[in-house]
């Protein structure tokens, strides 16, 4: 087999053990690679209701196709396993050497099963696996802990994944860190924590044979030169950041929690601003031609010296989003979640709620007294040291750190309990995940796109606001397409997640992002490094297979239609300032889509699946379990 | 009326290239949306095979006009002229992160 080892490794934390399951070609023609493989193999090896911290919850990874070939972008790969923030399905991607360390192993994938009785070091040594005491990496962070391993194990060549003191400390939302990159959202690092697993470290020495090089050669200098052309500019120069300011004139920049989507001090936490005075690097993934990560550093004061890579999700969610104007505590809050291992996005989000329950007089300084605060401290939005403390306590669930490590979710459920209070109406979540930082009261496609998404409201699951801001379809109003934009946009992203390919990578083969522009060169890259046949309509497939067993797998778990909803403030609360002031997408409106989007998937009236319309898909076994 | 104004602001990667925050202009009622790109083109040369197509006709896949946030001047109206005092933010979208 060409492109893949047809091998994946099983490996069994307590019994110390490891085992090859051999998979046929078809398998890999249906599930490819990246997030539908991880998935894939969630499915067939997960314990269906399982807790996300049992023994029965393994974590799933999956490569991807062209992991370790010359074809740009292609070097992520997939991480799954139950999330124990939603419930259902956890799937993330991150570009890194570790997927072409694991390729070169001669793995395909790896499902690790069960709980180590002590810390765990996993070293997979081509095709040897070791367990390896990980005690004198506890504590350290993400990048140090890659550090000592390449220490320990003499070899700067060796790659590893692995949690921070977030992790270690389970909270909830933390995540897998490689190369500087985090597989974020879903709160692997926890899931990693509870298995008293500290990384995974690869050392892959052979080949990887692909059916035609020369083909696979000359199409990946074509797209890599188009990479550093005009259709990458953006991303290269400015990174995602950029997207604050224009986020802002759009009137859907999350300010203060989402209670507005204009802020006033949009400018010093720019893209443009931190592109001027923050920038030190721009640094790329593995395989990468664009380089889109700004690494920025605080230049001077308290905080001087911290620095991390800088992106907009992480951006909105630590700046306009509490309130902050000034991308010193800004840079400070992302490098303390990055380097212990936090889901930036949900941190902000987090200390965004406890502001305005702090605003609305439900939490007093009291509540944030500690060992390291013992007087407690004011957290209105806007007071950036107070969102500093707050990070730490919750790096180290300290005080209420340790509720507020468990996300909004659970937060404002055990706080409305003990305090008779409704902060759940400014929890910002859906299945139990933070949203991205797209107002969707402002972009009704996407906010359908959000209620719908397998792992919880995601701008990376689903594009569904680029129809909204283009300006395909009128932002403010529903009508009869929005379920089939939702559609398409999810399987659309669900090719690129896959295979995996950044999907900054888009417009490079054509010029055209649309199907019809990339499409038939993707299929010639998988040709070309597999020996397949695949055409257009196989890549289609790709994207219909994925979101199909990404959602087989929630129904497994129990997901009921009611579970397709959005944050109460989106569905009643408008905003008051900006183009997209009074606008929120009732129940009605999102009901009314959601019809729309199951009738364009084919599902039943309840969001079910057909038994029928897995069979066509060549997923019997899927159809066997969850089929109606 | 004999002109109109119009101004464009730029965001992001325009206003990087462009060393600039926005542009006003005086147009005539009769001038389009082209007319707009072609003379933020000649002012602007460096947000030409970046931002504006190196015809200097149409905006790069991807930048879009936006009139005051709320709606997107589409690629069919590029022919029609604006208002006067209309506000179009030059905005080049990206996802991600």
């Amino acid at each position: 087999m060409y492109g893949y080892h047809g091998k994946i490794l099983h490996i069994d934390l307590k019994e110390q053990k490891h085992w090859v399951e051999e998979k046929p070609e078809d398998w890999y023609k249906m599930y490819i690679g990246g997030v539908a493989m991880a998935t894939r193999l969630c499915w067939e090896n997960i314990k269906p209701g399982c807790d996300a911290y049992s023994p029965d919850n393994p974590v799933c990874i999956a490569n991807g196709i062209f992991a370790g070939t010359p074809v740009p972008v292609g070097g992520k790969y997939g991480l799954a396993s139950k999330s124990p923030m939603t419930g259902f399905i956890g799937d993330s991607l991150s570009g890194s050497w570790f997927t072409i360390a694991l390729k070169r192993a001669g793995w395909d994938g790896v499902v690790i099963h069960n709980i180590s009785d002590n810390w765990v070091n996993i070293f997979i040594d081509d095709d040897r696996v070791e367990f390896r005491d990980a005690t004198s990496l506890l504590g350290k962070g993400t990048y140090e802990t890659e550090e000592a391993i390449r220490e320990q194990l003499h070899d700067d060549q060796v790659r590893s994944a692995t949690i921070g003191p977030s992790g270690e400390n389970m909270v909830r939302f933390a995540n897998v860190t490689n190369d500087g990159r985090q597989a974020g959202r879903t709160g692997h690092g926890s899931v990693w924590g509870s298995k008293k697993l500290k990384a995974v470290s690869v050392r892959g020495t052979h080949g990887i044979a692909v059916a035609d090089p020369d083909v696979l050669m000359k199409l990946s200098f074509d797209i890599t030169k188009e990479a550093q052309g005009p259709h990458t500019s953006k991303y290269r120069i400015l990174g995602t950041s950029t997207n604050v300011l224009n986020m802002n004139k759009l009137g859907l920049l999350p300010t203060r929690n989402y209670s507005e989507g204009v802020f006033e001090g949009a400018e010093m936490v720019s893209g443009e601003y931190l592109h001027e005075h923050h920038a030190v690097k721009t640094i790329a993934c593995a395989q990468c031609p664009i380089a889109c990560e700004q690494m920025s550093m605080v230049k001077s004061g308290p905080y001087e010296g911290a620095m991390t890579g800088i992106e907009y999700e992480c951006l909105f969610a630590n700046g306009p989003n509490l309130g902050i104007a000034d991308l010193n505590y800004v840079i400070k809050l992302i490098s303390i979640a990055d380097q212990s291992g936090m889901d930036a996005m949900t941190m902000g989000i987090t200390i965004s709620w406890a502001m305005e329950t702090y605003e609305k007089k439900i939490f007093t300084d009291k509540d944030f007294k500690c060992e390291s605060h013992p007087d407690g401290f004011a957290l209105n939005f806007g007071n950036g040291q107070s969102a500093v403390f707050l990070a730490e306590m919750i790096r180290d669930r300290e005080g209420i750190g340790a509720l507020l490590s468990e996300g909004t979710r659970i937060a404002s459920r055990t706080i409305d309990t003990e305090r008779g209070t409704e902060t759940w109406k400014w929890a910002m979540q859906s299945k139990g995940l933070e949203p991205a930082g797209y107002d969707a009261r402002g972009l009704k496609t996407f906010a359908l796109g959000s209620s719908v998404g397998t792992r919880g409201p995601c701008h990376n699951r689903s594009a569904a606001y680029d129809v909204d801001i283009q300006g395909v379809v009128d932002r403010f109003k529903v009508d009869e397409t929005r379920g089939e934009h939702a559609k398409d946009s999810e399987e659309y992203a669900a090719v690129y997640d896959s295979l995996p390919l950044c999907k900054f990578i888009r417009r490079c083969f054509t010029g055209k992002a649309d199907r019809a522009g990339a499409w038939p060169t993707i299929a010639q890259l998988i040709n070309a490094t597999t020996g397949w046949d695949f055409k257009y309509e196989d890549i289609d497939m790709i994207g219909i297979r994925a979101t199909t067993i990404k959602k087989a797998f929630n129904i497994r778990e129990g997901w009921k239609r009611s579970d397709d909803s959005l944050p109460w403030r989106w569905m009643h609360d408008p905003m008051t300032k900006g183009p997209s002031a009074g606008h929120v997408t009732t129940e009605e409106e999102l009901e009314y889509m959601k019809d729309l989007y199951y009738t364009a998937k084919g599902w039943t009236k309840d969001g079910l699946i057909p038994k029928q319309k897995l069979i066509d898909l060549g997923m019997d076994d899927v159809a066997e379990q969850i089929g109606i | 009326m004999e002109t109109i104004q119009v101004k464009v602001e730029f965001s992001g990667l325009s206003r990087i290239l462009a060393k600039a925050n926005d542009m006003q202009l005086t147009l005539s009622p009769q001038q389009s949306y082209v007319d707009i790109i072609r003379m933020v083109a000649e002012k602007y040369p460096s947000l030409v095979g970046n931002v504006i197509d190196k015809s200097k006709n149409s905006l790069f896949p991807s930048n879009i006009f936006s009139r005051d946030g709320k709606t997107v001047v589409m690629p069919e109206e590029m022919n029609n002229s604006p208002q006067d005092g209309e506000v179009l933010i030059l905005l080049s979208l990206l996802a991600g992160g």
